[in-house]
């Protein structure tokens, strides 16, 4: 018995393998992938006459060179300021805007407690515990004012963020019918992750010299002793169980997003469309001014035709269009 | 790779922080079996099972400063004998510095029980008046 509790010992670094490896991939994928236009969006003024009056968020906003357009980056990841503009989503019958700002204060409610909690965590994974790592959870506790073992906010946070988002995927109209299965599962994740963590805090209480024992083999490569592993709390296990499984879902999720978030070309683009030339990466030959050519390459082969007749289609696309004909599909041009 | 200095810097920057057990102690941390470093307790019977006094000891507390404050209640009976509801019982079999303190400097607990109550390992000794 004892032996197939090893699988628990074995589960995290089997998770983060899949994690480190599949976050790394994506970004190289991502990082291959070509931006033919440059298509910053922007909500201020940009670089302009000098009488026209530009201020700091105009620059923030409508940046026009790269520490600018970091800035505007920073912004963006650590308080979600596109997120914060999202007041025109719903156009009710009057032609009223409604301001669903609501969504941005429950998704930084619920990252910023996620954050605190991750470093709240850490007081299983280090020993010493760092002074900070206490301070936080002293001040998250609220200096142990409410009850005991004090009733930490940003669990509650978190679960009320929770909530809201995963409550706007099932009771709204528009988000339901276009929330994919995948965004139930990690928000499905996250509530177990989240609830039999306050559970194992408040109700159902574990061992945690045995819990912390574990956590520290696993981050010093340190096999724990059977006993340890026997007294592991069943509700723990649910718990260390769906974080492993997190963990390697991530990569495949649209939790990605936090890596995402930095190629999004609307955002980490200055806006510099006059300033400089925006030479798109799969172009054979830039210098040629894109009006003074005679036709457009593709791989190679120059086709000569402004108004795409379907020969030259065919031509371009002729792999393409074989193999779906060779699957009993019939291929005709469109009648004009 | 289009941007590759910034792309390397991204992902160099995601594996610092998913270091982060590491250097915000320094790459200081010790595994350590917390149960052979307690002191062994001199009783044989503890207020409750012990595997339910492991977890649930502070709910007991909690149960007890109820009990003692607002009703006066000082007794406690169990299915293991009688006990005087105070935090001295503890302390006749369990030592203070190498038992309870040291398994919560090791958990990172700080119970709030001694900005009001007096400890053994403080200069204050506690006022014991159920020994009268």
């Amino acid at each position: 018995m004892s032996g197939v509790l090893y699988i628990f010992y074995v589960l995290p670094y089997i998770a983060i393998a899949i994690f480190i490896a599949g976050v790394i991939y994506r970004i190289v994928n991502w990082a291959n992938s070509a931006v033919p236009l440059k298509i910053p969006t922007t909500a201020g003024q940009q670089p302009c006459f000098r009488f026209i009056r530009r201020t700091w968020i105009d620059k923030i906003d409508s940046p026009s060179n790269k520490f600018w357009a970091f800035v505007r980056m920073i912004f963006e990841v650590f308080l979600f300021r596109s997120l914060f503009r999202n007041t025109k989503y719903y156009v009710e019958k009057a032609g009223k805007n409604a301001d669903t700002r609501w969504l941005w204060v429950f998704a930084i409610l619920f990252h910023y407690s996620l954050l605190v909690i991750v470093i709240r965590h850490l007081r299983f994974f280090t020993n010493p515990t760092p002074k900070f790592v206490s301070l936080i959870e002293y001040l998250d506790g609220l200096v142990g004012v409410a009850i005991v073992p004090p009733l930490l906010m940003t669990g509650v946070l978190a679960l009320v963020g929770l909530a809201f988002l995963w409550g706007r995927r099932i009771f709204l109209a528009k988000e339901r019918c276009i929330s994919l299965p995948s965004d139930h599962l990690i928000l499905f994740f996250m509530a177990v992750i989240l609830v039999s963590g306050l559970l194992l805090r408040y109700v159902v209480k574990a061992d945690l010299s045995y819990v912390k024992m574990f956590a520290l083999s696993i981050i010093t490569f340190h096999p724990p002793s059977p006993e340890v592993l026997a007294n592991l709390h069943w509700l723990f296990l649910i718990h260390f169980t769906f974080v492993c499984i997190t963990i390697a879902y991530l990569p495949f999720s649209k939790v990605m997003h936090f890596a995402g978030v930095w190629f999004s070309p609307t955002r980490n683009m200055p806006n510099d469309n006059r300033m400089r030339r925006h030479v798109n990466p799969w172009d054979p030959n830039p210098e040629v001014p894109i009006l003074a050519r005679v036709g457009i390459t593709v791989d190679g082969h120059v086709f000569k035709c402004k108004k795409l007749d379907w020969d030259t289609y065919y031509e371009m696309y002729k792999d393409q269009l074989d193999e779906i004909a060779e699957n009993n599909y019939v291929l005709k041009p469109e009648e004009l | 790779m289009y941007h590759k200095p910034y792309v390397i810097l991204g992902i160099v920057a995601f594996l610092i922080l998913l270091a982060m057990p590491y250097w915000v102690t320094a790459g200081n941390i010790k595994y350590e079996d917390i149960h052979k470093e307690l002191a062994q307790p001199k009783g044989v019977n503890c207020i409750k099972g012990v595997k339910w006094m492991s977890s649930y000891h502070m709910e007991l507390l909690n149960e007890w400063r109820e009990a003692a404050v607002r009703d006066g209640i000082r007794k406690y009976p169990t299915d293991n004998g009688v006990f005087n509801v105070s935090l001295t019982e503890c302390w006749k079999c369990h030592d203070y510095e190498n038992y309870c303190k040291k398994c919560h400097e090791f958990m990172e607990v700080r119970p709030v029980c001694w900005d009001c109550h007096y400890n053994p390992s403080m200069e204050m000794p506690t006022v014991n008046y159920l020994n009268k």
